[in-house]
């Protein structure tokens, strides 16, 4: 009652023109922002933080918040579109939405997509409302080993959304943890395969690695068989999705939603592995994996929920505790420092205005964004019908363009290039970038938790399974290992089979 | 033996076995340390032995089982895609955003056969225009944007 | 009189045309911030280039050219134009650049033009609740007794919260277990969880928490106490006088910025400074504001330098 009553007072302060217009305005820029390959909500937030310096507290959140949450959205756009994926939340969505885009089930997808997010993102503000103080204790109960054991299993979810032979996917992980090991260790400060580059110093950045593996080896790949491609992508079937899309989106779509929930929480990058869970659980308990990566739309519901619940959810540790969970919900903390308040426990008490009126515009923005996303759909599809040799010139400059805003770095472009050269070679030897990527982000975190761990406990092991979380994630990964090993070594035999014939 | 070889799995291998050597080889230059203050390299290191061992598997299995060969190489795409990002990455802080872009464009355009002259340059010219608006203009990103 | 002052301002207006070159500033000026928006550096930043802009009458823009902690966006300002429209702000670690990583291609006390220091914020000293003391000496009594029963979070090597770390256990001589992490929000969720048992840092993050009650606090590193917090006792009351250090800002141009345009730049940022708006801020943040000007800004950047060269080397730290 008490909380149903606060939030009364949090739509009272959202519902007036003033706090309106910035929730418009954040969640239309996110999307815009979202669907601009490259130009993430980091970049987008960073812009606009001056100009909230001369807005209200709150009307400067709203809007900041509506970007970063509005992006979770337009980012699946180009992921769908042309498999390019501006956030890491969307890499997932590039496998089965890239899919059915050309299948020409683009517009199913991005309604898909759009609607998976709606859900999600009002089932996590409400769990936001409700449980806040109650779930900041549960991610507090998350040390290193903890993380240690979530980002194992995250990895293991990667293996699980590989299609190929088992070691290919495993080498992939491997690959993309070292990738991910480049840059300055955090340790010691040595760098480490810097080859003393400064700009290397703080590692490959995630949107030139996205960007070249998905994004131009793709342009790439559809450039060598100018047919498939020369007029008009596709054909479109129908703009918006079946009964029977529906049908299979829904519950993959709450699964998502719960998965992403409790993900979000967690202040140590737990919102990373959200979408590729979802992914790999929905493969998982799928009565037909064989048609994830083909076009399921499953594959588009389950990650495109996580992720948005996720982003919801990635406030908890922001508005309960005052410590940023990741860049961009560190730069909303940036923008309330820069209007003299100091994030932390007590703004939920001190200034329940604040708190509550942010929780309301999550609820209207959420609203706000499919209203405006809908009716964009029709307009994306169309873009499909441009032809190829139009459209790809464009993906190229945009995913420059991006890559050199990051960090207003020239040497971020070049990289662009060199990865876009490995993607491409990753193609033709049909190794999947996914599991590579989410290794690339996991990576790191997953290295400095371990160090953590072993250097806490002294050196001795046995951290991870006497912590009862730790054993409970562990014990998961291994099952799921287990089953994964199974079929996935007949898969590959059958694979080799095939090819031999 | 040479056609085994040549199997995408067993290129895959050699591909993996080639970045475990050599990033294993980076790792030792680094300092090692114990289990419990683990040094820069400590990490690296084991991974490298791991994807070196993947390396070897995937390899051996490509070799040994002979997947689908490695076809279809076509120069011209994967060249001019990755000069217009190097062209890109060479004049946007010597020219600024608006013949960067230009520039990067055309580069673009000549991987693929299909572009007459005049459209070539006018998309790229389009391309340059609306990305001037949208960044500099309209983001106001902090790009240059002419000399 | 409303006529007097429109005469007034055509007059100035043709006389500063006939003077023919537009006095510093006429166009905007850069403002490196060599790290990634967000963060601490960032905020405080921002909110004095705004304040800097009204006060020059042109705008201030925040440029990050963030990588390598900190060396890349150091680095371009040292290579940049010395004529007034590329500034850097930064934070005290980046005197300490060269004693924490090899890597450093310059020298921060000699290769920039310092302008001038605006703010400080002293370091707290606290634990896990689940450490029952009561004070520092029953903490430094608890430390000594059982070393090994204490870790101690780092969030940034030859940041003051390390130097504060460093001083604190030099002074126990008792040997802890440095964690490091990268940033203060992850070590310091460790510290409310009581995974790590210690922290020195900045007191604008650890206050929050120390007003709810996750954290334990015991000496703030200044003279004297905080006005924001003045439970906390200052470190000389709380027996270890030596332990005062801070995390300052402060601002500088390339090498070889003219004299005029430094002592421009030193009185606007003075007036900045004094503006109520950026004190109220400031101190919301837990931040002082302080000033200093190139010279006096000049000599204490060197005894900061030495002062934490000394007790990185005490520590054993080599630049890696």
């Amino acid at each position: 009652m008490d909380t149903l009553s606060q939030l009364w007072m949090g739509f009272d302060q959202v519902l007036v023109p003033q706090n309106l217009l910035f929730c418009f305005l954040g969640t239309l820029i996110g999307t815009l922002i979202g669907v601009l390959p490259g130009v993430g909500p980091l970049v987008a937030i960073a812009i606009l933080l001056p100009i909230t310096y001369f807005l209200s507290p709150l009307a400067g959140l709203i809007m900041l918040s509506g970007i970063y949450y509005g992006a979770q959205y337009g980012g699946s756009t180009t992921a769908i579109l042309v498999r390019l994926p501006g956030e890491n939340s969307s890499i997932v969505t590039c496998i089965d939405g890239y899919e059915m885009a050309r299948q020409g089930r683009a517009g199913a997808a991005l309604a898909v997509a759009a609607l998976a997010s709606l859900f999600a993102g009002c089932v996590a503000t409400l769990i936001l409302a409700i449980l806040s103080p109650l779930l900041i204790e549960l991610a507090l109960l998350f040390g290193p080993p903890e993380y240690c054991a979530l980002m194992v299993l995250g990895l293991v979810a990667a293996v699980v959304i590989a299609q190929g032979p088992i070691d290919k996917a495993l080498a992939m992980i491997v690959l993309g943890l070292l990738v991910g090991s480049i840059g300055t260790d955090v340790n010691s400060g040595i760098p480490r395969f810097t080859f003393g580059v400064p700009a290397l110093m703080d590692g490959i950045g995630f949107i030139p690695l996205a960007m070249g593996v998905f994004a131009m080896s793709e342009v790439i790949k559809s450039l060598e068989d100018p047919e498939a491609r020369g007029a008009g992508m596709v054909t479109v079937k129908r703009l918006w999705p079946s009964a029977e899309d529906f049908r299979r989106s829904w519950p993959a779509a709450m699964r998502g939603t719960a998965i992403g929930s409790s993900l979000g929480i967690l202040p140590g990058g737990g919102a990373y592995l959200g979408s590729f869970v979802a992914y790999a659980l929905e493969k998982r308990i799928s009565a037909a994996p064989e048609r994830f990566g083909a076009g399921a739309v499953e594959g588009v519901a389950a990650p495109e929920s996580a992720n948005n619940a996720a982003a919801q959810t990635s406030f908890i540790p922001l508005l309960s505790l005052g410590i940023p969970g990741n860049a961009v919900i560190a730069l909303m903390a940036g923008a309330m420092m820069m209007q003299g308040i100091q994030p932390g426990p007590q703004v939920i008490t001190t200034r329940p205005e604040l708190f509550w009126g942010l929780v309301a515009s999550m609820f209207v923005g959420n609203v706000m964004l499919v209203i405006i996303n809908l009716p964009l759909i029709r307009i994306w599809v169309m873009l499909l019908k441009v032809p190829y040799r139009l459209l790809y010139p464009a993906v190229i400059v945009f995913a420059c363009i991006g890559t050199y805003t990051v960090g207003n770095n020239t040497f971020d472009v070049f990289v662009l290039m060199v990865l876009g050269l490995l993607g491409y070679l990753f193609l033709k030897l049909d190794c999947e970038p996914a599991p590579l990527l989410l290794a690339f982000v996991v990576g790191p975190l997953l290295e400095e938790n371990f160090r953590r761990a072993m250097h806490l406990s002294r050196g001795s092991l046995s951290v991870f399974v006497e912590r009862p979380i730790s054993a409970g994630l562990l014990l998961a990964a291994l099952t799921l290992i287990v089953i994964v090993a199974l079929p996935g070594i007949r898969r590959g035999r059958d694979r080799v089979f095939e090819g031999s014939s | 033996m040479m056609k085994a070889l040549r199997s995408k799995d067993a290129l895959s291998g050699l591909l993996f076995l080639a970045a475990g050597l050599l990033s294993g080889a980076l790792s030792l230059g680094l300092p090692i340390g114990d289990r419990i203050r683990m040094g820069a390299g400590y990490t690296p290191l084991a991974l490298s032995i791991v994807l070196t061992g993947l390396g070897l598997i995937v390899l051996a299995r490509g070799a040994l089982n002979g997947s689908a060969p490695l076809t279809g190489w076509h120069a011209r795409p994967v060249s001019f895609v990755l000069a217009s990002a190097l062209m890109f990455g060479l004049t946007v802080e010597r020219t600024g955003l608006f013949l960067s872009v230009f520039l990067a464009a055309l580069t673009a355009a000549g991987a693929s056969p299909a572009w007459r002259r005049l459209e070539a340059v006018s998309l790229a010219a389009g391309l340059a225009i609306f990305s001037s608006l949208l960044f500099v203009m309209l983001l106001r990103l902090p790009i240059k944007l002419w000399p | 009189m409303t006529l007097r002052i429109l005469i007034a301002a055509i007059l100035s207006l043709v006389l500063v045309g006939a003077a023919h070159a537009q006095p510093y500033p006429n166009k905007p000026i850069r403002w490196v911030i060599p790290y990634p928006p967000g963060g601490g550096v960032d905020a405080v930043g921002r909110i004095v280039g705004e304040k800097l802009g009204e006060v020059l009458g042109v705008p201030v823009v925040v440029t990050h050219l963030p990588g390598g902690n900190g060396i890349v966006g150091s680095d371009s300002v040292r290579r940049a134009a010395a004529d007034g429209y590329t500034l850097m702000f930064n934070a005290s670690v980046f005197i300490m650049g060269p004693q924490v990583m090899k890597s450093v291609p310059y020298d921060p006390i000699t290769d920039f033009s310092p302008i001038a220091q605006i703010g400080d914020v002293p370091l707290l000293v606290i634990s896990t609740p689940k450490v029952a003391a009561t004070s520092l000496s029953e903490l430094s009594a608890k430390i000594k007794d059982a070393p090994d029963q204490f870790n101690v979070a780092i969030s940034s090597p030859g940041a003051a919260g390390h130097l504060g770390t460093l001083a604190f256990l030099h002074h126990l001589g008792a040997k802890v277990e440095q964690i490091p992490y990268r940033g203060t929000g992850l070590g310091l969720t460790d510290v409310i969880s009581g995974n790590v048992q210690l922290m020195v840092e900045g007191m604008t993050v650890l206050l929050p928490q120390v007003k709810a009650g996750r954290v334990r606090a015991y000496a703030v590193t200044s003279k004297q106490r905080s006005k924001l917090a003045p439970e906390i006792p200052a470190t000389a009351e709380a027996g270890i006088p030596d332990l005062v250090i801070s995390s300052w800002y402060g601002v500088w141009g390339p090498p070889g910025l003219p004299d005029d345009i430094v002592r421009h730049l030193a009185t606007a940022i003075e007036k900045t400074a004094a503006s109520p708006d950026l004190i109220s801020r400031f101190e919301s943040l837990g931040l002082t504001t302080t000033f200093m000007k190139e010279a006096d800004f000049q000599k204490f950047v060197k005894q900061e330098s030495e002062q934490g060269k000394r007790l990185l080397r005490g520590a054993g730290f080599e630049p890696q």
